[in-house]
């Protein structure tokens, strides 16, 4: 399959063919074996990890919904995820512009302390985070999630857009500003449509980042309506680990929306990531 | 409307359009930052009428005899030691793979990459029952190849790391292949039609062409890899949650039990000062290194 027609088989080249084929598996029997899992019976699972199930039940993933609103905790997490996207978007294209037309003073200086954090794992401040929620009584609380997660990749995001907009010709803001263009329109009628390619990679690095985010959700939210999709599928395993197909089909329904995003944009998401990791 | 600030001239609403991220920016990162090293020095139980006690450095040197910093630094360096020997030349080999043109490359990049943005809890829970003792396909596999009998990896407390790093592993070669495939995409074809002209082997152009022309993504492949040793918490949260024991604990998961189930939050600060502050000397350590090197 690996081989290009006319060229000779070395033994260099079997060994090629060999580890990528290995590693192929490797990375694939993973999810065949759960997605397989969820659909038979418990005893089945570890009877044969190959074979399809001999019937598929997916009462399995009924079950799963039932018994820990797996359903409501991957809606619940889009919406998070979403939510919080779209304001970090829109208040980072606002700075990104007014910094970097220098609009405003010392717009250096605001720009490094934008940038400052960018070297910084934030999961060390979750403590204080979880501090200042608590401090204020707004645990279980999904707008103060939001809001949160709105926040953590600022330094990323900013230093990500603010270097494309730097690349947008001038003459175009000077055209609107002509034409009666006040800055706001300014920035979402003509910056932003240039600049969707830079929206669209930070969009997709802090999809992930969100999406999947464990430690601050499993901390602040505990009401069982609430929780996102990683706090639902943990204390599955802790109140239900003996239902394996069970447990399986809750993993497949979590993984679900990422696997279909990443699948719909391939190309546009690797691509996201690199740039996303070399910036940063 | 427009103000005046040493002789120039600025937009008012260009403040107005700033001022949303400065607040989020300062809400959400930088006053926990600073809480996080001013708490760092006291004790507190984290209830808020209680007043915090100043302890000065006894946090920092409690870490430094707690009986299980040991076991985390180890840990953690179990995960850098395999991110180093395993995951680099997995992942390098990997991306040599997909940037070869041949039958079936998008499928096999998928599957390659797609551990990269699948949930941690949810991969932690799989291998949980890819390890899951003596009937787990992990073990059979082991026994099936006369390794091992019977083993239970992440119930051992000599193996439950190990089994960890393995995931880890699996889970971060798709990552670190998409960045190296992406550095290898940076050097120019030429180099390599030259290099064929005059005759040389495919070893040869690894040795003296591809590898020197990637430092760069050496570098960026050796800091994900080291800071990224640090920020493992949701794979050992789903995998072991630090057990069996405190096998696996590395630092985020002892910052977590100190602050969240211990109410010790100014020694779990301490931890997360001391994270940031190895994670950045880490980073500067490597572009250091580098830049003396290729000098």
């Amino acid at each position: 399959m690996k081989k290009k027609p006319g060229r000779k088989i070395t033994p260099l080249s079997i060994f090629y063919v060999f580890g990528a084929s290995i590693w192929f598996v490797a990375a694939a029997f993973p999810f065949y074996f759960t997605l397989i899992s969820s659909f038979k019976e418990d005893p089945e699972i570890f009877r044969n990890f190959i074979a399809l199930p001999v019937k598929f039940h997916f009462e399995n993933y009924v079950m799963a919904e039932k018994m820990s609103g797996i359903i409501r905790a991957t809606i619940n997490s889009l919406i998070v995820s979403i939510a919080a996207i779209a304001i970090m978007i829109f208040v980072i294209v606002m700075a990104s512009y007014v910094i970097s037309r220098k609009r405003i003073p010392f717009s250096g200086g605001i720009s490094a302390f934008l940038i400052a954090a960018l070297m910084i794992p934030i999961q060390s401040t979750i403590v204080p985070i979880v501090q200042m929620v608590s401090a204020i009584g707004q645990r279980d609380n999904l707008t103060v999630l939001t809001i949160i997660y709105a926040g953590l990749n600022t330094s990323l995001v900013f230093f990500v857009m603010k270097n494309y907009i730097d690349g947008i010709s001038r003459e175009i803001d000077e055209a609107a500003v002509i034409d009666g263009c006040s800055m706001l329109q300014l920035v979402f009628r003509i910056i932003v449509p240039i600049a969707k390619p830079s929206i669209a990679t930070c969009s997709i690095v802090s999809f992930l980042s969100i999406y999947n985010e464990y430690p601050i959700a499993n901390v602040l939210i505990s009401k069982q309506s609430l929780k996102t999709i990683s706090v639902a599928l943990l204390n599955f395993k802790g109140n239900f680990g003996t239902f394996f197909s069970i447990n399986f089909a809750a993993i497949i329904i979590s993984i679900i929306p990422t696997v279909v995003f990443y699948i719909l944009a391939q190309e546009k998401v690797e691509k996201s990531i690199t740039s996303g990791a070399i910036k940063g | 409307m427009q103000y005046k600030l040493f002789g120039k001239k600025y937009p008012v609403e260009g403040i107005l359009m700033l001022l949303p991220i400065l607040l989020l920016y300062g809400i959400v990162i930088i006053y926990p930052l600073f809480n996080m090293v001013y708490t760092s020095f006291f004790e507190w139980s984290g209830i808020v009428s209680v007043p915090y006690k100043f302890v000065g450095l006894d946090n920092y040197i409690a870490f430094f005899t707690d009986f299980y910093t040991m076991t985390a630094f180890k840990n953690i360096l179990i995960l850098i030691v395999t991110g180093v020997i395993f995951t680099i030349p997995i992942s390098f080999f990997l991306a040599t793979v997909i940037n070869k043109k041949f039958f079936g490359l998008r499928a096999v990049k998928t599957f390659y990459f797609l551990p990269v943005v699948i949930n941690r809890v949810a991969i932690g829970l799989m291998f949980t029952f890819i390890f899951f003792p003596q009937t787990g396909p992990f073990p059979v596999i082991l026994s099936m190849l006369g390794i091992a009998n019977n083993v239970n990896i992440l119930g051992n407390i000599n193996t439950a790391m190990w089994g960890v790093a393995f995931v880890n592993t699996w889970n971060d070669a798709g990552f670190q292949m998409i960045i190296f495939s992406s550095g290898m995409a940076s050097i120019p074809d030429d180099i390599y039609e030259a290099a064929e002209i005059d005759g040389v082997t495919p070893w040869q152009k690894l040795i003296y062409i591809t590898l020197p022309m990637m430092k760069s993504t050496f570098k960026i492949v050796l800091v994900f890899i080291l800071t990224g040793a640090f920020k493992v918490f949701d794979l050992i949260m789903a995998l072991t949650s630090g057990g069996p024991g405190s096998a696996t604990q590395v630092p985020s998961t002892l910052l977590y039990k100190n602050a969240f189930t211990f109410s010790k939050f100014g020694y779990a600060d301490s931890i997360a000062v001391l994270t940031v502050v190895l994670c950045l000397l880490i980073t500067y350590m490597i572009n250091h290194f580098f830049r003396t090197k290729s000098a």
